[in-house]
């Protein structure tokens, strides 16, 4: 094998991409309604204003969790970093707990 | 209106900036137009055009400055594909026309 | 090596070609039809030759209103669009029998138009919900516009040479031409491509980013929206019937609240009930943001009980992207700017598909699925503009008083794009292409003037109105491109089979 050549066919490789794909399309949806929830119990003003902050800030959380999905050195570690972003953004926001009123 | 030829006008020199296009877009100017200097001057005119059309009395010339954007910019471009001979003429006759209708208006 | 390319650029490309292709021919009949609906109301005209007849805002809403308490009792719902500057009818969506209907009603008599027809409503509802159930349509709308902001995102990071590639563009050179074409389009607009693909998600977020609101008001939907549009009362009916009190001083006292400016919705819940809601919405058209004030009255009496004028910045920011992606405050040059981006949009899209196949072939002779891939982007890009075409025509040929005419033009506008695709993946691309873009020259030639199209053309310039003109001079224009298109695919088909021969003989 080559040092640095890429091998495209066999099986090794489609499991890669598979696991990379599912972190970047159902991970990184995971991770922005994670950030959505996050945000809107954190926010300062009223319940609609933190929703809407927290709703747009998810949107651009997308494409930035699918890149990493596949810019991360390896599978695992794709899933590692939307596992932890989604525990650290769930998290907070669960700790946080629901807004008064 | 003004705020769109400048912003025309910027674009433009930011593409006769560059070494393929000089010939084409400056073309007697050229000497005398140095490449550095076709870039400031273009930014400057782009940084200008944004500013007046945020100050512009109408909230809605700043999304006719980001929409202007592609129309410029394609003419250029398709000027400089299928007819750079034409092109400088082009731009001259539409300055000249920009100004006339701000003047009569 | 765990990496799916050598590089971050190459990952980027992959991704950015994978995210495209997968979602390319959804991303295109939404792009194609978001694209037609900056024009709505005017295809809405040019579909309703006849329906001249105009008034003014309010006369036209009361007009309605009576026509609907007639003829639309035991509803549930009305909800009305005033004419304007660029729409002459009340669009009328209300609740029929248990089933939502919509209609243009004449705006002096209240009554249905002649012609049933949804007008340009068909390209808005096509947009996002991709003729599918609710919420499914949606759901894949939502889906694509994200994959479309990620294609976006990491297209921008694999350009290498973003700046220098600006003004380049070399044709006739077979793949680089396509590159060269595919970045141009997606470039040179990159701002508007953007906006309307961020925006397009806020439109829908209600369905596919809920969890804000799950987070800050669990199941209370209600409140939600409330806290939303404080403006807009919804409660339940009382059960009792009672007469709406008379709509144009609750019109004209919304229109004072707005400090002048115009309303355009008009929705009534529950019209015939004691609890009966009226709430009027400030027109759309007047600034960026959409939704920025309503007042809600008391149907029996008229009595003013809800209002609201957005002041909130996390509100108005809302209300401003939601505006941006429907840009009816944009007229004049501004929405000929829309329509440009989205033309861009829609051929970066097609462009895209089509660089993926070429550039294969220049490699290799295609696999099996990418020579699937390349029929099937004869069938999309070719045969829903097809549909689009037929759709037109059906609405001049189909006789008037025909039942569910509206649903028939629709019907067949699908079928057509169907039949072109089945077409388009029985025969190779080189008969596919020159036959489908041949029938979209026939069909965009025709649709000007089947069907009295040439009366209805002499009958505006009479009244001086545009729009059927402009309409007619775009549809011949797009023939005219769709015919240089089959001489373009089958004169290049011609040259390199004389180069073979050539070659051969030598």
């Amino acid at each position: 094998m080559a040092a640095r050549a890429v091998d495209r066919r066999g099986w090794r490789y489609r499991g890669n991409v598979a696991a990379r794909v599912l972190a970047a399309t159902v991970g990184a949806y995971g991770v922005a309604s994670c950030l959505a929830m996050a945000v809107a119990r954190l926010g300062a003003g009223g319940r609609i204003d933190a929703v809407i902050a927290g709703t747009l800030c998810a949107y651009l959380a997308v494409p930035a969790v699918a890149i990493w999905a596949f810019l991360a050195r390896g599978p695992w570690r794709a899933w590692g970093g939307v596992i932890v972003l989604a525990v650290l953004f769930g998290g907070l926001a669960w700790m946080i707990g629901p807004p008064a009123r | 209106m003004t705020f769109a030829m400048i912003e025309f006008l910027g674009l433009y020199l930011l593409a006769a900036s560059m070494h393929s296009h000089r010939g084409v877009l400056l073309g007697g100017w050229r000497s005398i137009a140095t490449p550095r200097a076709t870039v400031i001057l273009g930014w400057s005119l782009l940084a200008l055009s944004f500013a007046l059309a945020v100050a512009g009395h109408r909230p809605t010339d700043i999304v006719t400055w980001f929409g202007l954007l592609p129309l410029a910019c394609g003419a250029i471009l398709l000027g400089l594909s299928f007819a750079p001979h034409l092109i400088r003429a082009f731009v001259v006759a539409g300055l000249a026309g920009g100004l006339a209708a701000m003047v009569l208006h | 090596m765990s990496a799916i390319r050598e590089g971050m650029r190459q990952v980027m490309a992959w991704l950015h070609g994978w995210t495209g292709l997968v979602l390319g021919w959804v991303l295109f009949v939404m792009c194609l039809a978001g694209t037609m609906s900056v024009f709505k109301p005017e295809i809405s005209r040019w579909m309703r030759p006849e329906a001249t007849a105009s008034a003014g805002r309010v006369e036209a809403i009361a007009a309605a209103t009576n026509w609907l308490a007639s003829n639309a009792r035991g509803s549930t719902g009305w909800y009305l669009t005033a004419p304007d500057d660029r729409a002459n009818n009340v669009e009328a969506t209300y609740d029929h029998g248990g089933e939502y209907v919509a209609r243009a009603l004449d705006p002096v008599s209240g009554a249905p138009v002649a012609r049933e027809t949804l007008g340009g409503e068909f390209f808005y509802r096509l947009h996002f919900e991709l003729q599918l159930p609710y919420p499914w349509g949606r759901w894949l709308a939502s889906i694509a516009a994200l994959a479309m902001l990620t294609a976006l995102v990491t297209g921008i990071i694999a350009h290498r040479r973003i700046f220098r590639d600006f003004f380049t563009f070399r044709p006739r050179k077979g793949q680089r031409s396509w590159l060269d074409g595919h970045n141009a389009l997606g470039v040179l607009a990159l701002p508007f491509h953007l906006m309307i693909t961020f925006s397009g998600l806020v439109t829908l977020a209600s369905l596919n980013m809920p969890w804000g609101i799950v987070a800050n008001y669990g199941n209370d939907l209600a409140a939600a929206f409330h806290d939303l549009t404080p403006g807009a009362v919804d409660r339940p009916a009382a059960g009792r019937p009672a007469t709406l009190a008379p709509i144009a001083p609750m019109l004209r006292e919304a229109e004072r609240r707005f400090g002048g400016a115009p309303f355009s919705r008009v929705s009534l819940a529950n019209p015939g009930d004691a609890a009966s809601v009226v709430t009027v919405y400030r027109s759309d058209a007047a600034q960026i943001g959409a939704t920025m004030a309503e007042v809600s009255f008391d149907g029996p009496s008229g009595r003013v009980i809800g209002a609201w004028s957005e002041a909130r910045p996390a509100v108005g920011t809302y209300a401003v992207i939601y505006g941006l992606h429907m840009g009816r405050f944009a007229n004049g040059v501004l929405r000929w700017l829309y329509f440009l981006g989205g033309a861009m949009l829609t051929l970066a899209v097609a462009s895209g598909m089509i660089l993926w196949v070429v550039k294969r072939r220049e490699r290799a002779p295609l696999s099996l699925a990418n020579r699937i891939v390349e029929r099937f982007n004869v069938g999309i890009i070719a045969g829903v503009p097809i549909g689009v075409a037929a759709y037109l025509c059906a609405n001049r040929l189909l006789r008037v008083g025909l039942i569910d005419r509206a649903q028939q033009e629709v019907t067949i506008a699908l079928d057509a794009a169907g039949i072109a695709l089945l077409a388009a993946l029985a025969v190779p691309p080189r008969l596919g292409w020159p036959l489908l873009l041949g029938v979209l020259a026939l069909l965009c030639f025709a649709a000007p003037v089947v069907g009295g199209g040439l009366s209805y053309l002499s009958q505006a310039l009479g009244r001086g109105d545009a729009v059927l003109p402009v309409a007619d001079a775009l549809l011949i224009g797009v023939a005219l491109a769709a015919s240089v298109g089959v001489r373009t695919v089958t004169r290049r088909r011609s040259d390199t089979r004389r180069t073979v021969r050539a070659r051969a003989i030598a």
